[in-house]
């Protein structure tokens, strides 16, 4: 037997105290350290803080001061408030920024290293972390993993009432639905990497790629009454033959694949639930046009401005022009079929999105289809957001006149996004069955209430009684975001306004940064200049939401100017 | 607030260093308070009120001592209880109220759900409705474990007569919210801080000790522990990784906490020094350890002496024969599992802790691998405080299993196993995977490399501590590991 081992002796708090009091170091370099050590923590805030005065501008440090100057000291009690702050200080660096976007430059180039967002492909791909998370992660069904993100969505308190799993709203949904005798196709949309696994490694598998819950998730999702339609396995096995169907440095998919894809659901649809003939032929021409720019992945990455590590994708998408009008296909909230969807919806149709208008999913389906359809598209909020807009009395009062409703989301929003449950509203339109079974014809669809506002310009003073949680500024999946509140209307200066109480949207985040109106607070009392949401400019329509007054009562409105009241 | 955050770097951190070397001493200590409480307190504000809770009630109790055992009060300082001599029952109820107070906010803010998921499982299981015990979703207050037990051990100390009670309560607010080690430790006890509160030296010798410590920290936890955070999440979050690449994640995650959790204590020693103070070493090499005896004095120092101090030797140690000993080790590595986190899979790291070291112990305090040369005895130990690791990292006791099985190759390989694969296997994280390595097993611990401060190593902790910085900026908020204990 060998000798025993001496065990370690454990270091006790006397050693501790004798160590650190007996280092070893030269006065002049104890003094160096020091003074170097300073001399980097002050350079930041002192860079920033000299160029803010030099611009002219308030210092952003002083920003603290802005509630309790302003006689709000409870603000600085407020988590919120005192996270926004950090932020502001975080983005407003110039230090920070230049570093932050020369490094992450160097990084992508020589070490092939994305962020948390980005991760590098091979041939100039980029592929979307989140995605790649879905696809590789375990059964996002399981206990562990909706554990997991729950934590998570807890922890980052953005969403105020967060719900992991997607089966409990999403089965709700569909079954309010058909009870109102709406059939629904669900279309999760692959993430780039399922399509394109070999773009990030040579070793992917030709086999189709999900995650291990998918498969309980379209059973679940049937066995409610949905159709899902398989795009990942139409997908893969195209791009088998040597297709590329997505961008190579954006998240979505190209304009052609994104066609032919339309034209399969209308296969399927014409399929599982047969269409009457729509109430008016619609007739279309095409146009074809080149659309060059750099994808939404290298934004992500936040590299310099004149970076010149990725050059401009270009991709020639097909416009689709209603006839009748000579105008892009437009969508029609009459329609017997409706769209809900996200940025795969939108992103050849959106302007915000840069890859042009009028060549979009929606207009795609609808040519496909013969009918123009009802589209509800919110960049990024597919999962409640679209849904939450659906329900608004506004919109739902038209349910009973549609037949089908198809809901598009990416795919990985199974896992990383909210999925609140959302009854439709209590007050429940008539059943006309004939109008159910066969073509609503339009002039017997019973309009919304006209909207409250009858008059413009609409301004109002009111009180903010609550607000929905503020996006995080680059941790958001886009660059701009509303945010929706509810104020008590005490008073209307001018136009009209019926009822009390207004749900209002600001446009809280413009460009990865909080504006003016991200500091306003529960309680207080504001002036505000408002319009319909839905005559808003179109940018706002699929903008990104952060919505949480659960209120599908009121016409939404979106705040063009407001000024705090004393 | 995080010491690798912007605002604590750019602002907080200046602001303190400014307002300690500006005012006069006596201005020190309630400084010190306020600008912890704020620096607690950026997180949530609120949870600043179950810190004051916690420390005036636990002030009042060591009052309280003193005043039951009728020792004279009057003087500048009060006086230590007598040792060796019983208590009295008003002193008994007043340590009993510090210890339940104490015990009852940490139980109520980590343990109820666990407690109600437990219950609720047991009651589903024989036929019960499902839900009896609400679950109330609680959140937990950020460093809540520390603190209470900081807190505790005042009061058991001046119980004890180990400790004079303080008198001033802003003395005691600042024992236990000084904020270099408030939030993951080290875990301070009262009597080896007592005395620093009242008188501290400051110098440039310190400052820069103290300097080097937070420098090489903060490269550990920026440079080091997030990218290996990185592979870890990605491999434990996969779904049928092969054996080499889970072994791979598992290492990464060892790597990980390691690095996160000493870079925190490293920080909170190199800040401590540059407000005066001298707290305890926390880690003294611990993957050098050849036995899991030997690991825990190499590991998380400050929570093992605590859990001896306060809990196995009041237990009896080792002093009621050999199954009592064995019974007193499982009962402590237990607990000790527990205060990290409310979850099965830390009951279950604690016990497999408890029956190592009670293997070790009916051994002869030999470690398992004792037979073999000592590199062999140090990779087994590490191993075996990999396997460990499992429990420890993942979400559920499932994914525990699922893991141990990749492991030695009894889970199928997922075909989207190479997505994830490919994401870790960069030629980036495979260099600082290697270096991890080479810096555990092969460098010296920034505790004797900051003992002797040469210009080259001045140098080097600033290019680390710059280098740090830049990196931070090009990742999200990476908080450290045990924020959450």
């Amino acid at each position: 037997m060998p000798p025993e081992t001496p065990v370690h002796r454990k270091h006790t708090e006397e050693d501790s105290q004798a160590e650190l009091n007996s280092t070893e170091v030269r006065p002049a370099v104890a003094r160096g350290l020091s003074w170097g050590f300073l001399a980097l923590l002050i350079l930041v805030p002192l860079s920033q803080f000299l160029l803010e005065i030099a611009q002219g501008h308030r210092p952003t440090i002083f920003r603290v001061f802005e509630a309790p100057l302003a006689g709000r000291w409870t603000d600085l009690a407020d988590r919120k408030y005192l996270a926004a702050y950090e932020t502001s200080l975080e983005k407003s660096s110039p230090l920070r920024t230049w570093v932050q976007a020369n490094l992450q430059s160097v990084m992508t180039r020589w070490l092939g290293v994305g962020n948390h967002k980005v991760v590098i492909g091979q041939h100039g791909w980029l592929l979307y972390q989140p995605g790649i998370d879905y696809v590789a992660g375990a059964d996002f069904l399981g206990r562990g993993a909706l554990g997991a993100r729950m934590k998570a969505m807890k922890d980052r308190e953005v969403e105020r009432d967060p719900h992991p799993d997607p089966r409990p709203a999403l089965a709700a949904f569909i079954r309010d639905l058909r009870a109102h005798h709406v059939a629904v196709l669900l279309l999760p949309v692959p993430d780039k990497s399922m399509v394109h696994p070999e773009k990030l490694t040579a070793e992917a598998s030709r086999a189709a790629l999900n995650n291990p819950g998918y498969a309980r998730f379209v059973a679940e999702m049937e066995q409610a009454g949905a159709v899902v339609f398989d795009a990942a396995g139409l997908t893969r096995s195209t791009v088998l033959t040597g297709r590329t169907l997505y961008l190579a440095q954006d998240t979505h998919w190209r304009p052609e694949w994104m066609g032919e894809i339309a034209t399969a659901i209308a296969g399927a649809v014409q399929r599982h639930f047969p269409l009457p003939p729509p109430t008016r032929p619609l007739v279309t021409s095409v146009r074809a046009e080149s659309r060059r720019r750099l994808g939404d992945l290298v934004e992500m990455l936040a590299l310099p401005v004149d970076q010149s590590l990725y050059a401009p994708e270009e991709v020639v998408a097909t416009q689709i022009f209603d006839q009748s009008t000579n105008r892009p296909l437009a969508a029609d909230p009459d329609s017997d079929v409706v769209l809900l969807g996200d940025s795969f919806t939108n992103i050849y149709s959106d302007p915000g999105l840069g890859w042009g208008e009028g060549a979009g999913f929606a207009a795609h389906l609808g040519r496909a289809l013969g009918r123009p359809l009802h589209v509800i598209a919110q960049n990024g909020a597919a999962s409640t957001g679209a849904r939450q807009e659906f329900l608004r009395t506004e919109q739902a009062r038209r349910l009973y006149a549609k037949k089908l409703l198809i809901y598009e989301f990416t795919i990985h929003d199974l896992t990383t996004a909210n999925w609140r449950p959302l009854p439709l509203p209590p007050q429940q339109p008539k059943p006309v069955p004939a109008q159910v079974e066969t073509a609503a014809p339009k002039q017997t669809v019973p309009q919304p209430t006209p909207p409250a506002l009858v008059a413009v310009p609409l301004r109002v003073i009111g009180q903010i009684e609550l607000l929905s949680p503020l996006p995080v500024p680059g941790r958001s999946a886009y660059r701009d975001c509303l945010a929706f509140a509810r104020v008590k209307v005490t008073k209307v200066i001018s136009g009209e306004y019926k009822g009390d109480v207004a749900i209002v949207a600001f446009h809280v985040m413009k460009d990865n940064q909080l504006t003016d109106s991200a500091a306003l607070r529960p309680g207080d009392t504001v002036r505000l200049e408002l319009q319909p949401l839905r005559k808003a400019p179109e940018i706002y329509q699929s903008m990104q939401r952060t919505d949480t007054t659960d209120d599908f009562e009121h016409v939404p409105h979106f705040v063009i100017h407001f000024a705090k009241e004393p | 607030m995080v010491f690798s955050s912007h605002i604590f770097l750019a602002y907080f951190l200046p602001l303190v260093l400014l307002l300690n070397y500006a005012l006069p001493f006596r201005w020190l200590t309630l400084m010190l308070t306020v600008m912890s409480y704020i620096f607690y307190g950026w997180a949530n504000p609120p949870w600043v009120l179950l810190m004051l809770i916690t420390s005036y009630v636990d002030y009042f109790c060591g009052l309280a001592l003193v005043k039951y055992s009728g020792l004279p009060m009057d003087g500048p300082d009060l006086p230590f209880l007598l040792k060796g001599t019983s208590r009295n029952l008003g002193q008994k109820v007043a340590l009993g109220v510090s210890i339940f107070t104490n015990l009852a906010i940490l139980s109520f803010f980590k343990y109820y759900d666990f407690a109600a998921e437990s219950v609720n499982a047991i009651a589903l299981g024989i036929g019960m409705p499902a839900e009896i015990a609400p679950l109330l979703h609680v959140a937990l207050p950020i460093g809540v474990s520390f603190y209470t037990f900081e807190s505790m051990s005042y009061a058991i100390d001046v119980y004890r007569g180990d400790a004079r009670p303080l008198r001033n309560p802003i003395d005691y607010q600042c024992f236990v919210a000084l904020f270099p080690h408030l939030i993951a430790g080290p875990i301070i006890r009262y009597h080896t801080i007592a005395e620093q509160i009242r008188s501290r030296a400051f110098n440039y010798e310190k400052f820069a000790r103290g300097t080097a410590f937070f420098c090489l920290g903060m490269a550990k936890k920026i440079l080091l522990a997030n990218p290996m955070g990185h592979v870890a999440d990605r491999a434990f979050a996969a779904s049928g990784l092969g054996p080499l690449d889970t072994w791979y994640g598992l290492f990464a995650y060892a790597f990980q906490i390691y690095f996160d959790f000493s870079a925190y204590s490293d920080m909170a020693v190199g800040l401590g020094l540059m407000f005066g103070f001298c707290l305890m070493k926390n880690f003294d090499d611990p993957y050098h350890s050849a036995s899991i005896t030997e690991l825990w004095r190499r590991w998380h120092i400050s929570l093992s002496t605590w859990l001896r101090d306060y809990l196995y030797i009041p237990l009896g140690g080792n002093r009621l024969g050999e199954s009592r000993t064995y019974l007193n080790l499982m009962t402590v590595m237990l607990l000790g599992g527990l205060w990290h986190g409310a979850s099965w899979n830390f009951v279950i790291w604690g016990l497999y802790h408890g029956l190592l070291l009670s293997l070790e112990r009916r051994l002869g305090m030999r470690g398992i691998f004792d037979r073999f040369p000592k590199p062999i005895r140090v990779a087994g130990t590490f191993l075996l405080i990999c396997v460990g690791w499992v429990f420890f990292r993942a979400e559920t006791l499932s994914q525990s299993v699922q893991v141990l099985r990749s492991l030695i190759g009894l889970e199928l390989t997922s075909p989207a196993a190479s997505l994830a694969s490919a994401g870790i296997h960069t030629p980036y994280y495979l260099f600082l995977f290697a270096t991890c390595a080479l810096i555990v097993w092969g460098a010296p611990q920034t505790w004797n490399f900051t003992q002797r401060l040469t210009p080259v190593r001045a140098v080097l902790c600033l290019t680390l501590f710059a280098s740090s910085v830049v990196f931070l900026w090009t990742q999200t908020v990476n908080p450290f590991l045990y924020f959450q204990f």
